[in-house]
Order: C-alpha cells, then sequence, then structure tokens
C-alpha cells in the first residue's frame, strides 16, 4: 500500500481548564490516503473538530496540549514543524472549511478581496490583473451567482449558501492536497445542504483532493464518504469502507447510532435510543468508555480499554465483544 | 438588493440623535474657528492697548479687553487653535502607542498581556493630573512638553479600551479562519483584528479629546501649561482670576469656551457611541 497523504498516529491531546484535565483526544490513529474521503462521525464534544484542529495545528495552546503522537503530512511530522512552516502549509497544503459561514468571513472587507487575500499570503508576487481572474475563476467554480458584482460584496449583503461558497472557494485557492470541512453545512437549511454537499463532491473529483468530513448527520457521511471513523467520547470506535459500516456495524456505539437514525420510509414507531450519557471526559472510567451503555458488555470491558483491531480487511473496531471471541 | 454601508448608517443614526447633532455642531465650529484664527480675529492676539484695559463689551470689542487691553475675541479665537493643536498632537501620542499596547496584550495574552497592563495600572494609580503635572514639572513647561504630558497620561485608557475590543474581536471565527489559511500574525492583527475592534477606539478618541482639553486647561491655570502671552484658555483663566471681582467677563469667557468645547465633544462622542453599536442595528 503506498504512504497515506494524511496519518495520524495515536494522538493524544488535553484540555487543562480550572476544573481539571479535560481528555478530549485519547490514542487517535486514521489515515487518508490521496483523494480519499474520510467521513469523521461522532456526537458533539466527542473530539471531531479537536482532531481537526490538532492537524491544522490550529488548538489554543495553552490551555490545548497535544500529549503525544504524531500527524504526518507528506511523509512529515507537522507537529515538529517550525510555526512559520506549518504557517506557510496552512491554506496551501491544507485548508479548512468552518462550521458556520456567517461569522467566518471578516465583516471589513470584500469577500473578493478575502478570497484574493487568502492567494497573496501563499504567492506574495501575484499580479493584480492575475490575482482578479484567479478570484473570478474560483468564484465561478462555487458556483457564485453573478461573480463580477459578488467579488466586490460585502459578508452581510450575501446568504449563508453564499457565504459558505466562498468559504470552500477560499479553501480552494491554492489547490490544497487535504480540505478538512468541518460540518460544513450545519449551519445552513435542507435546500442549501444538498447544493454545498453536490458542490464538494464535484470539487473533490476535480481537483482530486482529499477531504476529511466531519459530521454528525450520518446520511450526509453516507453520501459522501469513501471511509468512516466513528468518534465516542475522545477515541475511534471503529473505522471501516462506508458500505460495511452501513451493512455489518461491528461496535455497540455505531449499531446504536444507525438505529438512532430516523426514517421517511417505513413506520417504526418510537426511535431507539442509547441509554444512559456521555462519560465526563475529566474523569473517565478505567475500561472501554462506553461500557455502561452497552449491552453487550463483557467482564474484561471494565478492566481494559479496548485497542482499534482490524477485524476483516479494512474494517478495525475497538470492542472486546468483537474481538475476544 | 440596495443595502446601504455601514459609514453612511452610522452618518445618519448621528443626524437623527438630537444631542449628537449639537455636539457635532460645537466641534465642527470650534475646528473652523482654530483652523481660520488668522481671518476670523479682528485683533492681534497679543497687541496691548493699555488704554484699553479692561474695556467692557462694545462693538469694536464683542467680549471687551483683559488687563493689557488686549481684544477677549481675538484671544478666545487664538486660544481655540492652541487648545486643538495640543488635543490632536497628545490624542496621536495616546491613540498609536495605546492601540499599539493594547492590541498586542489583547491579542497575544500571557505574560506579555500582563507586562503591558500592570505597566498601565501603575500609570493609572496616579491621579490623572498629578501624573502629567509631574512629567512637565520634568520637562520643563512649553507646548510640546505639555503635549507629551499629557499624552503620556491617556496612553491607558486607550491600551484598555483596545486590549477589551481585541480580546472580544479574536475569538469570532473568522479569525480562526484567517489562521487557518495561513495569514501571518501581524496580517490578523491588522486586518481582521483591528478593523472590528475599532469602534470602542474611535469613542474613546472622542469623548478624550474633551478630557485632554481641560487637563491642558488645569495645566494652564497651574502654570504649567503653555506660558503667557501665548493664548491659551487656561492660562488666561488664571491670569484673570485676579480681577475676577472688578472684571469678571475677562475670566468667565475664557471659562465658558472651555466649557462649551468639552461638552461639544462629549455630546458628539456619546451620540456616536449610540450610532455606532452594533447592537442598535436597524
Amino acid at each position: 500500500m503506498k504512504t497515506p497523504l494524511l496519518s495520524v498516529r495515536g494522538l493524544t491531546a488535553h484540555f487543562h481548564t480550572e476544573a481539571g484535565i479535560v481528555k478530549a483526544l485519547e490514542d487517535i490513529s486514521f489515515s487518508i490516503a490521496a483523494g480519499e474521503v474520510l467521513g469523521l462521525v461522532g456526537e458533539t464534544g466527542c473530539g471531531k473538530s479537536v482532531t481537526a484542529s490538532c492537524i491544522m495545528r490550529l488548538i489554543p495552546m495553552p490551555p490545548g496540549r497535544i500529549v503525544s503522537g504524531e500527524i504526518l503530512f507528506d511523509g512529515r511530522n507537522i507537529l515538529a514543524l517550525p510555526d512559520d512552516e506549518m504557517r506557510r502549509m496552512r491554506g496551501h497544503d491544507m485548508a479548512m472549511i468552518f462550521q458556520d459561514p456567517m461569522s467566518s468571513l471578516n465583516p471589513v472587507f470584500t469577500t473578493g478581496y478575502q478570497v484574493g487575500e487568502a492567494i497573496v499570503t501563499h504567492e506574495p508576487q501575484i499580479s493584480r490583473k492575475t490575482l482578479l481572474g484567479r478570484v473570478l475563476d474560483l468564484f465561478r467554480k462555487v458556483n457564485i451567482a453573478d461573480p463580477e458584482t459578488s467579488v466586490n460584496r460585502y459578508p452581510h449583503m450575501m446568504s449563508g449558501g453564499m457565504k459558505q461558497r466562498v468559504m470552500i472557494a477560499m479553501a480552494l485557492s491554492c489547490g490544497p492536497k487535504l480540505l478538512i470541512a468541518d460540518e460544513p453545512t450545519t449551519a445552513l437549511d435542507v435546500s442549501i445542504q444538498a447544493q454545498i454537499l453536490t458542490l464538494i463532491r464535484r470539487l473533490r473529483r476535480e481537483e482530486g483532493s482529499s477531504v476529511l468530513l466531519i459530521s454528525h448527520d450520518l446520511g450526509v457521511i453516507a453520501s459522501m464518504a469513501d471511509r468512516v471513523a466513528v468518534m465516542y467520547a475522545g477515541s475511534i470506535a471503529e473505522i471501516s469502507r462506508v458500505k460495511d459500516l452501513f451493512d455489518a456495524p461491528q461496535h455497540p456505539y455505531t449499531k446504536g447510532l444507525l438505529g438512532a437514525i430516523p426514517r421517511l420510509d417505513r413506520d417504526q414507531g418510537r426511535l431507539a435510543v442509547i441509554a444512559g450519557t456521555l462519560p465526563n471526559l475529566m474523569d473517565l472510567p478505567r475500561g472501554c468508555k462506553f461500557r455502561e451503555r452497552c449491552a453487550e458488555a463483557l467482564p474484561v470491558c471494565a478492566e481494559e480499554r479496548p485497542a482499534l483491531t482490524e477485524i476483516r480487511h479494512g474494517h478495525e473496531v475497538a470492542c472486546h465483544a468483537r474481538t475476544r471471541r | 438588493m440596495a443595502s446601504r454601508s455601514q459609514g453612511s448608517l452610522v452618518v445618519r443614526r448621528i443626524l437623527r440623535n438630537p444631542v449628537a447633532v449639537v455636539g457635532l455642531v460645537i466641534v465642527l465650529s470650534y475646528l473652523f474657528v482654530a483652523a481660520f484664527a488668522p481671518r476670523i480675529a479682528p485683533f492681534d492676539p497679543n497687541e496691548q492697548d493699555l488704554s484699553k484695559s479692561f474695556a467692557p463689551m462694545s462693538a469694536e470689542h464683542p467680549f471687551g479687553c483683559d488687563e493689557f487691553g488686549r481684544d477677549l475675541l481675538s484671544r478666545i479665537i487664538f486660544g481655540a487653535r492652541t487648545s486643538l493643536i495640543i488635543q490632536i498632537f497628545s490624542v496621536c501620542i495616546a491613540l498609536v502607542v495605546g492601540v499599539f499596547l493594547g492590541a498586542l496584550g489583547g491579542y497575544f495574552g500571557g505574560w506579555l498581556d500582563e507586562g503591558i497592563m500592570r505597566m498601565m495600572d501603575i500609570l493609572l494609580a496616579f491621579p490623572g493630573i498629578l501624573l502629567a503635572l509631574a512629567i512637565v514639572a520634568m520637562l520643563g513647561p512649553d507646548l510640546r512638553n505639555l503635549i507629551i504630558a499629557i499624552g503620556i497620561y491617556s496612553i491607558p485608557q486607550f491600551a484598555r479600551i483596545t486590549r477589551g475590543s481585541v480580546i472580544s474581536v479574536k475569538q469570532n471565527d473568522y479569525v480562526t479562519a484567517a489562521r487557518a489559511v495561513g495569514e501571518t500574525q501581524a496580517s490578523i492583527i491588522l486586518r481582521y483584528v483591528l478593523p472590528n475592534a475599532i469602534s470602542p477606539i474611535i469613542i474613546q478618541t472622542t469623548l478624550r479629546m474633551a478630557t485632554v482639553l481641560l487637563t491642558a486647561a488645569g495645566l494652564g491655570f497651574l502654570g504649567l501649561g503653555v506660558q503667557p502671552p501665548e493664548p491659551e484658555w487656561g492660562t488666561m483663566l488664571s491670569n484673570a482670576r485676579m480681577y475676577l471681582r472688578s472684571a469678571p467677563m475677562v475670566a468667565v469667557i475664557p471659562g465658558l469656551s472651555i466649557m462649551l468645547v468639552v461638552l461639544g465633544f462629549n455630546f458628539f462622542g456619546d451620540g456616536s457611541q449610540d450610532a455606532l453599536n452594533p447592537r442598535l442595528k436597524e
């Protein structure tokens, strides 16, 4: 197998707060091949966005601290890069689309200026004329209506869907190898969601970038991703190809998640729920983090944290009930 | 979609507020008088005519004359010019240094912020005018040193306002987004943080114009400001107090001028504060 574009190994990140140490990420490992879309799903607070911020190195430190692990991008450990080199990689080699397009654009500059600014940061010698051409091309690429007028518009003059397109244009401005989309459609209404997802899918095909798609919406993941990683309380519970995950989920948590999807096409009565609540990240239990909510728990689950283990080709799961039979 | 720019919106909000308009009119007339002093003033402000000593108000001398028979109106007009020079330069010093320090501390936080703000606390620990007084006493009383003294003494206000504003602005998503496209720290501060943190700084600048004028007049009154015979309102007030019983108008008129201009800046500052408040969107 060729070396993956991004490979996260044993990433552990803590936040030091007044109340105690929040163990936001614990021993996270996954990789993304060139051109692949990896979906990252999980509930609010399970560490999806922290993982993305670690890859971009946008974690505020302090209070954040990466305790151990490495993030290899193109074979280089980016956690060890000097700040300035890391800054040059951001936007150029890896870019990020944020959750809320309403607040992700600077209100005092026109959208065209901001996209141009992202290009100038990485190509300072570019001429004004080429720059405008590049910005207009980008606006066209992300289907912004009337690009010539739109480049001169301020963010407050645009709708949420248009702003998210501007954010995507900005992210694509330097042709990044990795695009991190952190819940790119959560703040948008359903019809715009579909348009944005279609756009991301098309761009990924045209540009050939790898995508790390973060979402809590399994429907979005199913339609977009090649592989999925399911996160629970700061750990990865299961990774597999999308089809395998939906056809044959292995981890009890994944099963619970899939059972909790409301469906319009059949009458299922009350929606299934996962009993119990998330563990406190400041005071994690010794064994499996999901044990207290798990119907299949074994005695060993209280003692030992399960490690991610490959049970079939390309299908890894962190569950004692699956790996010790 | 016809959307008005933020700027014209602010102007319209100011014009709808009568108090702000009064303030604006006073400030504009003050600026006009100060700018065109030599053309407006009927007499040379320093020309003495002892025969006209304490001349009462008349058509020739609308405000009367002072103890040396100098035309009071002309001295008030030229005094406006002196005051404006003091205001502009000292507020500029405070603005540049204060905003720089405040933005640095607010953006980077940590020990740098801690260090800068404790330094500002030390400056603030002196009763305002005492600090300016000490600086003038050390440097010697003249216009330049007065400006430096008042400038230094106004730095902490700007640093604090800027810091607070920067801290709230830097938490916005667009600052994180700017870091995510690889913007440099300097560019983030100058293009993303400061322009969005500017409103309270503008308001502070207008309000500070008033305070600075008062401080300058106060120092002038104590004899540490602009030296006679240069016309300056505080100094004029100070000289006139000896004749308060016999010729009260010589003291009252510079006093009223100070009051009027200070009120004007305060009215305008308060009005623009309301107009620049983003929570009052139409």
